[in-house]
């Protein structure tokens, strides 16, 4: 399946304002039927979800996101994954500081291993 | 000087047509979104494919079963596996191919990490052309191994489950109301209808996600 225009369309005005506010509002719908999505339905709402969330990055002033980058599917795709790598780095730094706050005095914290 | 002008309108006018091209095509697009059927016209007729129900998705499995079982017990029938070892026997090495792809596929990752964070034009082109090359690359092994194991009994149950649904799921407008196209398999096996059939499995491909082991 062509992604192109599907991204195009996800990412336009008119779309992103509807899904933000049907988001917002929870009574507003984006297709006629709510339940039983077709595979095409199913990824719009994946697109539309990853574009509003690059422009909340981009609201954010978030590192090497730009209009520019979200106009070019490419670079939207290389951002995201550099954005998915870097959660991963901070989150494990998150859980290292966190399990050496709650071991006090250096005393090394207890880990339970579940026996196979 | 006209000549030059000639040109630009030219050029304009390709310009307002590619636009409206696009735009219809957003329009299109829309339209198949809004809803889970899709309509659409082949020759004067109007169709729409549908999401199968509960009870036609049973018929869907009991077809599918019923392949798998045909073929299994059919010996000039091989599984994935065992037409990988018979490449081997042949030297096509297919676990390679695997291989190769998931390589390429690290290097599209490692290129796009980079494309991430580069911000002068002329090294955003240079890595968005890499990663084109290793894309085009990874598709043609791609397809040679899907090719390579197309006969397999995964596959063929998994087409033959594929026809029978789209058999199943495709009306035709009878004045306000929509029938079912083919009046059996056999039918719709046999249509020459060549127009039909592809936008069938077009836009079955936009309604159904086909999960294929």
């Amino acid at each position: 399946m062509n992604f192109k225009l599907l991204q195009k369309l996800a990412r336009s005005n008119k779309w992103q304002i509807l899904y933000n506010r049907a988001k917002e509002l929870g009574t507003l719908r984006l297709f006629k039927n709510d339940m039983d999505l077709t595979k095409i339905q199913i990824w719009m709402l994946y697109f539309l979800e990853m574009y509003s969330s690059l422009y909340t990055d981009l609201a954010m002033n978030e590192d090497f996101i730009s209009e520019e980058v979200i106009q070019d599917d490419l670079r939207c795709e290389a951002y995201l994954l550099y954005r998915k790598e870097k959660n991963k780095k901070e989150n494990k730094k998150k859980f290292r500081d966190k399990d050496e706050k709650i071991t006090p005095n250096n005393i090394p914290g207890v880990r339970f291993m579940r026996k196979n | 000087m006209d000549k030059e002008k000639k040109q630009e309108k030219v050029l304009m006018a390709k310009e307002a047509l590619k636009a409206m091209q696009e735009l219809e095509d957003s329009v299109r697009l829309e339209n198949i979104v809004k809803d889970n059927k899709i309509e659409f016209k082949s020759g004067d007729k109007s169709f729409r494919v549908r999401k199968p129900n509960l009870e036609e998705q049973q018929e869907i499995d009991d077809v599918r079963r019923k392949k798998y079982l045909e073929l299994v017990r059919d010996d000039s029938y091989l599984f994935k596996k065992q037409w990988i070892e018979t490449y081997k026997k042949k030297g096509i090495d297919i676990d390679k191919m695997e291989t190769d792809i998931k390589r390429i596929h690290d290097e599209i990752r490692r290129t796009l990490l980079r494309l991430a964070k580069t911000t002068d034009k002329k090294g955003i082109g240079e890595l968005k052309d890499q990663i084109m090359k290793l894309r085009d690359e990874q598709y043609i092994l791609s397809i040679e191994k899907t090719d390579l194991l197309s006969y397999s009994i995964e596959d063929q149950t998994h087409i033959h489950a594929k026809s029978y649904t789209a058999y199943l799921i495709l009306e035709r407008k009878e004045e306000d109301n929509w029938v079912k196209h083919f009046k059996d398999f056999n039918t719709f096996q046999k249509s020459d209808d060549q127009d039909l059939i592809g936008k069938l499995f077009y836009f079955y491909d936009r309604l159904i996600y086909s999960e294929v082991k």
